[in-house]
């Protein structure tokens, strides 16, 4: 009897170290298509100079913005923040600042700062298809026409986001987080490939790269490459690996092939008639930002339609990364459960020959490797020490395999380092690269697990189906805890597996 | 399989995954001291061809080669000379400072350039075209052209012939015309206006005289060309008007919008106009909208009373512009202030009052 028990215990751990094994070996192979995808585009691109933005700038064909910017309880920073984006470098633009019910002075504030007065006349209404909540006053700068403040009863970003759609003027528009720094040319940067999509050829959103700004000098609301310093702290520079990794490995792999599903919410540009059509932001999500382009992508799809997704390696906007654990988790758990969230909430495109390689191999990556990615790798841990206790390890080819996954990991980190220095060479020190190498270097052993646990967590609490607090939604300024670094956390250091 | 031949196969695997780690980081580390010592020099050199009493300075003065300039930066000459240049360019630079700076770019860089558009690396023909037309080289023309004939068909290099057709264009070759057929075809309607906006002279006539002949994007993106280069002939008025009757609605509403920065029409265009304010109900709001602009600067009487009932339209853009429009004429906000209190409808009214607000307060801060 009890020998059955334990053939059935060794056969099912066998059978679960097989699979370990092949999703491992399948996940290796995503990452190294993704890397050469953006290998292959980075190459090109390679030490372009930046005056191709200069001829861009001084034209006048550059298209009108409107830049949205929901703000919650703001007062002390909403004012700086729109001087600093009154002065981007652009040709024409609006600024639609929506205050969602704050309880402080937000809307005194900007109305004695900028001079602004009631509109009376109806708004201009895009059509959005979707209840917001009701817009108390509409207010015009005297001293600034572009820029335009609505007053509105608290309804959460996404609403606030929906509001800003209806009442903004101009056939693309950007949404921003309160808290984004910004590059001084960053809007021309993401406007780039609309200016350039071919005839025919519709663009539909716009991201750019979100990059780490702790360190760095920031004047004026703005960082340009110059003056980007990388921060002394290892919790911040393993996140400037992790940043560099998702977006310029992750992003440009997939933007590449039109299956990027994520437009950072700190930082993207969108067309407005096709947001208009999908019915907007869906409000009381985590990740609207994220759940807004997978419906993107399903109506290109329905549509069969030309248009793209597209994502610009540039790093456009800066952000501030936690530097204490407390707040890292809580931001990563969060952005796990917005994950779920999303593609829950999109379950049908999963696997669906009919939303194309999105449905086919963005969905099921999302699924697999970052949804179920840490919790596979936590169940490879247990699955070696259960192994060892079975007395089915060989403990030397575990630390072999531990080893191999190891230094793959830290590849797949050195190539995003490499393409850093390609395309942006913003880390200009020497001692940085060494820096960012080192710690790369040293992911797997401190940094990786503890992300394995809370992402767990996080999706666990997802499952269970924690709700967010209303502040956690709306503040947007828990140093950045509204941005995604993106999808990629880097190879998969799954633990060594038993001997076979 | 047994554990020596996994063991063996995880080793090696190790040991490729080291070296690839190992060349890389080298690679980088190569790279990043290479580059950072290379902009430093440059950087260096640049602020020494900017001082007051460098060579480059004095030819800039004097447009005279000297010597010390042809010796000047040997080495990196290049880089530091066209950054130092391009600096001046932006900065301040007079008519024949550019022209000195020109013929310098031509002296010096020609020979280098036509051989940096053969580089195989996609990147440095790129940038070498940026400099190009910064530079306005007109001796590397032809070496553009045999580069834009010999580019492959494939959208994949559209990139470039945008940035191949553009500079060409901004020398004023003639040959830019060969090149709307793929144009049209190929670029977006950005890039199809700035390969027409810096064409002059001959060639702007050119593109009014065949107007008919171009494709049809090409037509629409001349009409926005011409307002925005400010182009006030008569050919270009009778182009416009032409175009404010056609049938095509994205040629009219170009047309009024080009007419309405043109600031005059001619009195037969203005019946026209007038008659299609009538029938406004049957013209989507854009062009209402460019048909309140066009009014508003015509600043003729008979137009009043169609920008009073456009006040009401139900387009926010549309009372916002015949609002503005208004405000142009002689006792332009009088009449406003008579709408303000007057007019049956309530939106009209609002737009009266928020226009008379914003008339107010510029005129105080103004």
């Amino acid at each position: 009897m009890n020998g059955t028990w334990v053939d059935i215990l060794m056969d099912a751990h066998r059978i679960f170290g097989i699979l370990i094994i092949i999703y491992v070996a399948m996940s290796a192979a995503v990452y190294l298509i993704l890397t050469a995808a953006a290998a292959f585009s980075l190459w090109r691109d390679r030490d372009l100079s930046e005056i191709q933005y200069s001829s861009v700038l001084e034209t006048e064909f550059i298209p009108p913005l409107s830049i949205i910017v929901p703000a919650y309880n703001e007062e002390i920073n909403i004012v700086g923040s729109v001087r600093s984006l009154l002065g981007i470098n652009y040709k024409q633009f609006e600024i639609v600042v929506v205050n969602d019910g704050s309880k402080d002075r937000t809307v005194e504030i900007m109305r004695e700062e900028f001079d602004m007065t009631e509109v009376k006349s109806r708004v201009p209404f895009s059509g959005l298809k979707k209840e917001t909540k009701p817009i108390r006053t509409v207010y015009r700068s005297l001293r600034h026409p572009n820029l335009v403040l609505v007053d509105k009863e608290n309804g959460g970003k996404a609403d606030a986001l929906n509001v800003g759609i209806n009442v903004c003027r101009y056939p693309y528009f950007v949404s921003l987080d309160g808290d984004t720094v910004l590059d001084p040319d960053a809007f021309i940067k993401v406007v780039k490939p609309i200016m350039d999509a071919r005839p025919g050829e519709e663009i539909v959103a716009t991201g750019g790269s979100v990059g780490i700004a702790n360190g760095s000098m920031v004047d004026s609301g703005h960082l340009s490459s110059e003056s980007v310093r990388l921060s002394n702290k290892p919790l911040v520079v393993m996140q400037v690996v992790e940043y560099l990794r998702a977006f310029l490995m992750g992003r440009i792999g997939l933007s590449r092939y039109n299956m990027l599903l994520l437009v950072s919410g700190a930082f993207g540009v969108f067309k407005k008639s096709w947001v208009v059509e999908v019915g907007g932001y869906e409000t009381g999500t985590i990740g609207e930002d994220m759940e807004l382009t997978v419906r993107l992508h399903e109506l290109i799809r329905r549509k069969k339609s030309k248009a793209r997704i597209v994502y610009v390696p540039e790093p456009v906007c800066w952000t501030e990364a936690p530097e204490s654990m407390t707040i890292l988790k809580r931001q990563r758990t969060r952005w796990h459960r917005g994950l779920y969230e999303s593609l829950r909430a999109h379950k049908k495109m999963m696997f669906n020959p009919r939303y194309g390689r999105v449905g086919l191999v963005s969905m099921p990556f999302f699924l697999l490797v970052e949804l179920l990615g840490p919790l596979v790798e936590l169940l490879g841990y247990f699955t070696v020490v259960f192994g060892f206790f079975l007395g089915r390890i060989n403990v030397e080819i575990s630390l072999m395999l531990a080893l191999v996954m190891l230094l793959f990991g830290s590849l797949m980190s050195t190539m995003s380092v490499l393409f850093e220095e390609w395309r942006f060479h913003n880390y200009n020190r020497v001692s940085d690269t060494f820096k960012l190498f080192f710690y790369a270097l040293t992911e797997s052993f401190w940094y990786r697990p503890v992300m394995t646990l809370w992402r767990t967590q996080g999706l666990f609490q997802a499952i269970r189906g924690k709700k967010h607090g209303w502040g956690e939604m709306t503040r947007v300024n828990v140093l950045g805890a509204n941005k995604k670094p993106g999808t990629i956390q880097g190879a998969h250091p799954v633990p060594p597996e038993k001997k076979e | 399989m047994n554990d020596a031949d996994i063991l063996r196969i995880l080793w090696i695997a190790a040991a490729v995954l080291i070296l690839l780690i190992g060349l890389i980081l080298f690679y980088l580390v190569e790279r990043k001291v290479l580059r950072t010592r290379y902009r430093k020099q440059v950087a260096e050199a640049v602020d020494r061809l900017a001082a007051p009493d460098s060579p480059l300075v004095d030819y800039l003065m004097s447009g005279e080669r000297s010597r010390r300039l042809a010796a000047s930066g040997e080495g990196l000459r290049r880089e530091a000379l066209e950054e130092a240049l391009l600096n001046r360019l932006t900065v301040s630079a007079s008519q024949i400072e550019r022209e000195r700076i020109y013929d310098f770019a031509a002296y010096y860089f020609t020979e280098e350039y036509a051989y940096m558009l053969e580089q195989r690396r996609w990147s440095d023909r790129m940038n070498v075209l940026l400099h190009i037309e910064k530079f306005q080289m007109t001796g590397l023309k032809d070496k553009i052209i045999d580069r834009l004939d010999g580019l492959k068909e494939h959208p994949s290099h559209d990139d470039e012939r945008f940035l191949l057709v553009r500079t060409l264009s901004s020398l004023q070759a003639k040959e830019t015309f060969d090149y709307f057929d793929i144009a049209e075809k190929r670029f977006s309607e950005l890039q199809l206006m700035q390969m027409l906006r810096p064409l002059q002279g001959e060639l702007l006539d050119r593109l009014i005289h065949e107007f008919e002949w171009f494709p049809i994007r090409i037509r629409y993106c001349v009409l926005d060309t011409l307002r925005l280069g400010n182009v006030r002939t008569n050919e270009v008025l009778e182009l416009l008007e032409n175009c404010m009757r056609v049938e095509d609605r994205e040629m009219r509403i170009r047309a009024l919008k080009a007419l309405a920065n043109f600031g005059y029409i001619t009195p037969a265009a203005a019946d026209h106009l007038e008659a299609r304010m009538i029938e406004s109900e049957t013209v989507s709001w854009p062009e209402r909208l460019m048909h309140a602009r066009l009014a508003g600067m015509l600043r003729e009487e008979r137009f009043v009373p169609h920008l009073e009932t456009m006040m009401a339209d139900p387009s926010y853009e549309v009372r916002r512009e015949a609002a503005s429009s208004l405000a142009n004429y002689r006792n332009g906000l009088e009449r406003i202030g008579r709408i303000a209190e007057e007019h049956p409808d309530r939106f009209a009214r609002d737009m009266a009052i928020e226009t008379l607000e914003r008339r107010a307060y510029e005129r105080n801060v103004g």
